[in-house]
C-alpha cells in the first residue's frame, strides 16, 4: 500500500478529485446540499438560494479579476443585464425559463465584451473607472428605456417554469440554484485548467511576456469579460426569479462592490475562493443579524449602537482579513489541509 | 487512526459549537405578540429610520406598561435591511417565516414594490413608511396599510393650499417639480399635474436632482428661467438641505415646499439656516406641537432619552405603533388575531383618534386611503409653525389608487 499520494499517468495527475477521501467529502457535501431543503426553514432556503446566486456571480468576477488581473466594479450591472434579458424574454415574449437563462448570459456577455474593449488600453485602476462607467451606464439605460424595463416602476417577473419545477416555489429555485452553481464551479475549473485558462493568468502575471509567448491579449482579455458577465447574466436570471420584481436598484454598485469584497475575502485566483467567500460573508452577515436582533430584543434602547456596531465588526473584519488573510481564505483552506496531511509529523 | 479521530472530535466540536450558535435563544415569554420592523438604519435613509425604531420602540414600551395589548405583550423585532432589496428580501423571509410575525412594517418603497405580490399571497398584514397611492387599493392590495395620506394626496393638498391663498388676480400660480429619479419621485407627478391643470396652478419644467444630491445649482438655474412661485421638493432631508442650501445661495424667490420625507428637523439643522422660511406639507404633529396625544410621547421622550431632541419623525413611529396595538386589541378581542383578523380590525377604523397626533384614521374594505388631509407648516425661528389649520381633499375616487 503507498504512504502518499503517487501519479503514474499524466491523466491521474490532471484529475479534478484525487482521491477517494475527496470524493467521498464532496460527495456528502453535494448529499448534504440536496436534502438541504427537506429540514430547513423557508428562510434558510432562501438564503442559500442567494449564497448559490451569488457564487454563480462571484466565480464569473473571479475569473475576470482574480486569473485575468482585471478589475471590475460593474459586475452587479451585468446581472442587471441578465435579470432584464431573461425576464423580458419570459414575461413579454413568452419564452421558456430554459431558452431565457442561456439567452440572458449571451445578451448579458455580449455587454460585457462591449465594455470590455478599453480593457486593451487600460489597466488596474483605469480600467476600474471604465468598469464603474459601465456599471452607471446599464443603470441609466435600465431607468430610462420605460418601454421594455419598465423604467423606475421596474417589472414583475413571471415565474419561469423547468419541467416539472416552478421557479415562484423557493425549493424548487433552491435546487436549480444549486446545480447551477455546481456546474459553474466545474466549469469554471475548467475554463481554468485549459489554454484560455492559462492564457488568462499570463494576462495577469505580466501582459508583456504573454504576449511575447503568443497570447493574444486583446482576444484573451475580452473573452474573459465575455465569460464573466454571462455568469453575471445566468446569476442575474436567477436573482429575477428570486425577486420576481425587479428595479434598477436591484443591480447597484453596492451590489457590485460588495461581490468584488466577497471574491478578495475568498482569495482571487482561486476557485474555490468564490465559495469560500460567499460562505463567509454571508455567515458573517447572519451572524450580526442574529446577535443584533437578539441584543435590540433585550436592550430595545440602545438598538441604534448595535446597528452602529454590526457595520464597525463588519468592516473591522473585512479589514483584519485583508490583513492578516491576504491571499484569502481558499490559502488558509489549503495551509490547514497541508497540516492535517502531516500530522502529527510535520516535519 | 489517531488523526481521523481527532479529526472525528473536531468535526463534532465544531457542530455543537454550530448547533449552540443558531439555537434559538431561550423560551419566548408567555402571550406575547410579535411585529416585524422591516427598516434601514446603516443605509442612505438611515438617519430617518433610527429616528422612526426609535418611536415605535418606546411606543412598544409604552404600551406594554400601560396593559399591553388586551394584556399581551407587544414585541417588535427590528431587522435592519439597509435599504437594500435583496437584504429586505431576506429579512421578510426571516420575519414571515422563522419569526412568524403576524405583520410588519417595510419601510423601503422598493423592498415593498419586489414584495407586493408575496405579501398578497402570503397573506400578511403591513404597514409601510411607502405612501404611494398603489397601495390604498384593497382589491389589488389587500394587507397594505398606512397612517398617512398618499404622497400624491399631499401633493395635491400643498397646490389646493396655494391656489386658495392666491391673490394675485392676472395670473395663475406657478409651481415646478423637483424630485430624483426613481420610483419615489416619480410617483406624485401625473396626479399632481393633472389636478394642477384642473384648479388653476401652472406647472413649469421638471427638475430631476438625483441622490447623492451635491449640487442642484444646474436645475435651480434651469428653474430660474421659468421663475416659479412654488417649488415642491420631494427628497429626504439629508438630500433636500442641499437643495435649499443652494436656493439660498442663488437668491431664488421661489417659495420651496418639501414633502414629508424632506420636511423634518433634520432639514432644518442640515440646511444651516437655509430653511428658514420654506414650507412643508405634512400630517403628522410636529413634536412637542399642542396636541392632547402628545403630553405622553414628550414625557417618554424625556424620560428614556434625556438630552436627544425630538423629532416629528419619531412621532410618526409613535402613531405607527399606537395604530397597530389599536388593531391587535381589537383582533384579539374577536379571537382572529390572524392577518385576516387585523385586516377586518384595521377596517373597522372610522375617524380614529390619536389625540391629534395624526388627523383622523378611516379604512374601509374597499378603501384603504386613512386620511385626506395635512397641514402645512412654515419654518420659522429654526420651528415648525403651523400656517394653515386642516387642509383637506375630499375623498372622491378621481385619483384613488393613482
Amino acid at each position: 500500500m503507498p504512504s502518499g499520494l503517487f501519479h503514474e499517468k499524466y491523466e491521474t495527475d490532471e484529475e479534478i478529485f484525487q482521491t477517494l477521501f475527496v470524493k467521498a467529502w464532496l460527495f456528502a457535501f453535494l448529499a448534504g446540499c440536496a436534502l438541504f431543503p427537506l429540514f430547513a426553514s423557508k428562510y434558510m432556503i432562501s438564503i442559500m438560494t442567494e449564497v448559490g446566486i451569488a457564487i454563480i456571480a462571484c466565480h464569473g468576477l473571479n475569473l475576470l479579476t482574480g486569473f485575468t488581473g482585471q478589475i471590475s466594479l460593474g459586475h452587479a450591472a451585468f446581472m442587471g443585464v441578465g435579470a432584464y434579458t431573461a425576464s423580458i424574454l419570459i414575461s413579454k415574449a413568452g419564452l421558456p425559463f430554459i431558452v431565457a437563462l442561456p439567452a440572458a448570459g449571451a445578451v448579458a456577455a455580449l455587454v460585457g465584451m462591449v465594455f470590455g474593449i478599453p480593457s486593451l488600453r487600460l489597466r488596474g485602476l483605469y480600467l476600474a473607472i471604465a468598469t464603474i462607467a459601465a456599471q452607471f451606464i446599464i443603470e441609466f439605460v435600465i431607468r430610462r428605456w420605460d418601454r421594455l424595463t419598465g423604467g423606475v416602476e421596474g417589472m414583475y417577473v413571471d415565474p419561469g417554469t423547468l419541467g416539472p419545477l416552478h421557479l415562484n416555489n423557493a425549493t424548487h429555485l433552491y435546487y436549480v440554484t444549486f446545480v447551477l452553481a455546481a456546474a459553474v464551479t466545474m466549469a469554471t475549473k475548467n475554463i481554468v485548467r485549459a489554454r484560455s485558462g492559462r492564457a488568462f493568468v499570463a494576462i495577469r502575471d505580466r501582459y508583456l511576456a504573454a504576449e511575447v509567448i503568443g497570447v493574444n491579449l486583446f482576444k484573451y482579455r475580452l473573452l474573459s469579460f465575455a465569460v464573466s458577465a454571462f455568469f453575471a447574466g445566468i446569476a442575474g436570471a436567477l436573482m429575477a426569479q428570486y425577486l420576481e420584481v425587479i428595479t434598477h436598484e436591484s443591480f447597484t454598485i453596492h451590489q457590485s462592490i460588495d461581490y468584488l469584497a466577497m471574491c478578495i475575502i475568498g482569495g482571487l485566483g482561486h476557485i474555490l475562493g468564490a465559495v469560500f467567500g460567499v460562505a463567509f460573508w454571508f455567515i458573517l452577515e447572519r451572524l450580526l443579524e442574529w446577535m443584533t436582533t437578539t441584543l435590540n430584543s433585550a436592550f430595545p434602547d440602545h438598538i441604534t449602537w448595535f446597528v452602529s456596531i454590526k457595520e464597525i465588526v463588519f468592516g473591522v473584519t473585512i479589514i483584519w482579513f485583508l490583513i492578516f488573510e491576504p491571499d484569502g481564505l481558499a490559502a488558509r483552506w489549503r495551509t490547514i489541509r497541508a497540516y492535517w496531511k502531516l500530522w502529527p509529523f510535520s516535519y | 487512526m489517531k488523526t481521523k479521530k481527532d479529526f472525528k472530535s473536531t468535526v463534532v466540536t465544531l457542530l455543537v459549537a454550530m448547533g449552540l450558535i443558531f439555537l434559538p435563544l431561550s423560551g419566548q415569554a408567555a402571550e406575547e405578540i410579535k411585529w416585524g420592523v422591516l427598516i434601514d438604519l446603516s443605509g442612505p435613509t438611515s438617519d430617518w429610520g433610527k429616528n422612526q425604531v426609535k418611536g415605535q420602540l418606546d411606543a412598544m414600551r409604552w404600551v406594554n406598561e400601560h396593559g399591553g395589548i388586551n394584556g399581551k405583550k407587544l414585541r417588535l423585532i427590528v431587522i435592519d435591511d439597509g435599504y437594500k432589496v435583496p437584504k429586505g428580501v431576506a429579512g421578510y423571509n426571516r420575519l414571515v417565516d422563522s419569526e412568524k410575525v403576524i405583520g410588519l412594517y417595510i419601510q423601503s418603497t422598493g423592498t415593498i414594490m419586489t414584495l407586493a405580490k408575496k405579501i398578497v399571497a402570503d397573506g400578511v398584514a403591513t404597514i409601510a413608511a411607502s405612501f404611494t397611492s398603489k397601495f390604498q387599493d384593497p382589491a389589488k392590495t389587500p394587507f397594505s396599510f398606512f397612517v398617512s395620506p398618499s404622497y400624491g394626496t399631499m401633493g395635491r393638498i400643498a397646490l389646493k393650499w396655494i391656489r386658495d391663498n392666491w391673490k394675485d388676480k392676472t395670473r395663475n400660480p406657478k409651481i415646478c417639480y423637483l424630485y430624483p429619479d426613481n420610483k419615489y419621485g416619480r410617483d406624485i407627478l401625473n396626479v399632481c399635474k393633472d389636478y394642477a391643470k384642473k384648479i388653476g396652478v401652472d406647472v413649469g419644467p421638471d427638475q430631476v436632482i438625483n441622490w447623492p444630491t451635491k449640487d442642484a445649482t444646474v436645475q435651480l438655474t434651469n428653474m430660474k428661467r421659468y421663475n416659479p412661485d412654488f417649488a415642491y421638493l420631494t427628497s429626504t432631508a439629508m438630500n433636500g438641505a442641499v437643495v435649499l442650501k443652494n436656493a439660498k445661495t442663488l437668491g431664488l424667490k421661489t417659495k420651496f415646499i418639501s414633502n414629508i420625507r424632506s420636511f423634518e428637523e433634520t432639514l432644518i439643522e442640515l440646511s444651516g439656516g437655509a430653511a428658514e422660511g420654506t414650507y412643508g406639507v405634512h400630517p403628522i404633529a410636529p413634536y412637542g406641537a399642542d396636541v392632547p396625544g402628545m403630553k405622553k410621547i414628550v414625557k417618554a421622550h424625556e424620560k428614556w432619552h434625556p438630552g436627544e431632541k425630538g423629532t416629528n419623525v419619531y412621532v410618526e413611529g409613535w402613531v405607527n405603533i399606537l395604530c397597530v396595538t389599536e388593531v391587535l386589541k381589537k383582533a384579539d378581542k374577536a379571537g382572529n388575531l390572524t392577518p385576516a383578523g387585523i385586516r377586518a380590525a384595521f377596517e373597522q377604523f372610522r375617524n380614529f383618534d390619536t389625540g391629534g397626533l395624526a388627523p383622523p384614521l378611516t379604512f374601509t374594505s374597499t378603501d384603504h386611503r386613512a386620511s385626506m388631509a395635512a397641514k402645512i407648516y412654515q419654518i420659522q425661528n429654526g420651528k415648525m409653525v403651523d400656517v394653515s389649520g386642516w387642509v383637506e381633499l375630499p375623498r372622491d375616487m378621481t385619483y384613488f389608487g393613482k
